[in-house]
């Protein structure tokens, strides 16, 4: 049998992908395991699998891979079909909160964990995975204006945070 | 398709300044261990890994599209020909019903035309049938309306009729008085 030719993927060329996917496939992973995945590489991978296979190019790759993550986490651990499940329940439990632990310090995990887990979930995308405002609306499907509310609420909780724990005066 | 992320690359500075914000107050800015983490080299491990899933993807390309594309058409056909039947029927029994119709009103149209033939001609103008005499009247009603009104009581049955005194004031308790005739 002949073994099928990888150039025949519009996806750039080789160097391009190699790179791309070696600086994105951990950070996905790790995304997936936030949301308590079982299998988070095999998500990670069904991810580029089904980005590469579409016909139609995506106007953000980046935001179409973590998207997909999510989704995929999402089903992964719904318990039974047509049963919806709250964020809350989703990222906490399972492995989602020792996932930051390879990536974040305990401090920067404690503020983290005083957010509520929409907050959360937005600033993470924001500030740990560095993707932009945009990106992130594509990934949680929702407005851009609702992205900016829920960031500058987090800032704003987060002010308060250390407003109350002085921490501000230490940063200061 | 390009990896390049223009929403990404034209993020405004506002946007910027508010992460390195966000940051600092998150205490990221002194300790990153998460830079190194994501900084990550492309190791043979991972470039294997890549290929693998370009092949995974080519394969499916290949094979799943066709298959569901296929099982599409051959789910679509059965309803597309009962569409185009009942379509069929529909226009066979419209045209049927226009004909129907067509054939009752050249029928009317027949009927009219024998009944018109076989009716006689009208035996005078009808200016000159005589008039019925109008009488006058005390009250000045027209003679159209007493002769209407001597023309009823002929058809009504005979009937007791009982005049009864109407008092001033309406009590239905207080005794009335019946004359008799």
């Amino acid at each position: 049998m002949e073994p099928l030719k990888t150039q025949t993927i519009p996806f750039g060329d080789s160097h391009e992908f190699h790179d791309i996917f070696a600086s994105l496939y951990p950070r996905l992973v790790s995304y997936a395991r936030r949301y308590g995945a079982t299998y988070p590489e095999d998500i990670a991978q069904e991810a580029f699998v089904i980005l590469m296979q579409r016909d139609s190019p995506v106007e953000h790759p980046t935001a179409y891979l973590y998207g997909t993550v999510r989704t995929l986490s999402l089903t992964e651990r719904r318990p039974l079909k047509n049963q919806s499940i709250s964020l809350e329940a989703v990222v906490e439990p399972g492995k989602g909160p020792d996932a930051d632990e390879d990536l974040l310090s305990q401090e920067v995990r404690e503020r983290m964990k005083a957010l509520s887990p929409t907050f959360r979930e937005t600033l993470w995308l924001f500030v740990v995975e560095d993707l932009s405002i945009r990106q992130i609306s594509e990934i949680l499907d929702i407005p851009e204006a609702t992205v900016k509310t829920r960031i500058h609420r987090a800032k704003a909780h987060l002010r308060n945070q250390l407003n109350s724990s002085g921490g501000l005066h230490v940063l200061a | 398709m390009s990896w390049h992320d223009p929403a990404r690359a034209l993020e405004p500075e506002s946007d910027t300044a508010l992460r390195n914000e966000l940051r600092g107050l998150l205490g990221m800015s002194r300790s990153t261990p998460e830079t190194s983490y994501f900084e990550a080299e492309p190791t043979p491990e991972l470039i294997q890994l890549a290929d693998e899933l370009r092949r995974e993807a080519r394969r499916r390309n290949l094979t799943a599209r066709k298959k569901s594309s296929w099982m599409l058409l051959a789910a679509a056909l059965p309803f597309a020909l009962v569409t185009a039947g009942m379509g069929a029927w529909g226009v066979s029994q419209k045209h049927k019903a226009d004909q129907l119709a067509a054939t009752v009103a050249h029928e009317q149209a027949e009927l009219q035309r024998m009944a018109a033939a076989l009716q006689p001609p009208p035996a005078a103008p009808a200016a000159a049938r005589p008039l019925p005499v109008q009488a006058p009247t005390a009250k000045g009603r027209p003679a159209q309306t007493l002769l209407l009104g001597k023309a009823a009581p002929r058809n009504k049955a005979k009937e007791l009729v009982i005049p009864v005194e109407r008092s001033k004031e309406a009590n239905p308790n207080a005794p009335q008085s019946v004359k008799a005739n």
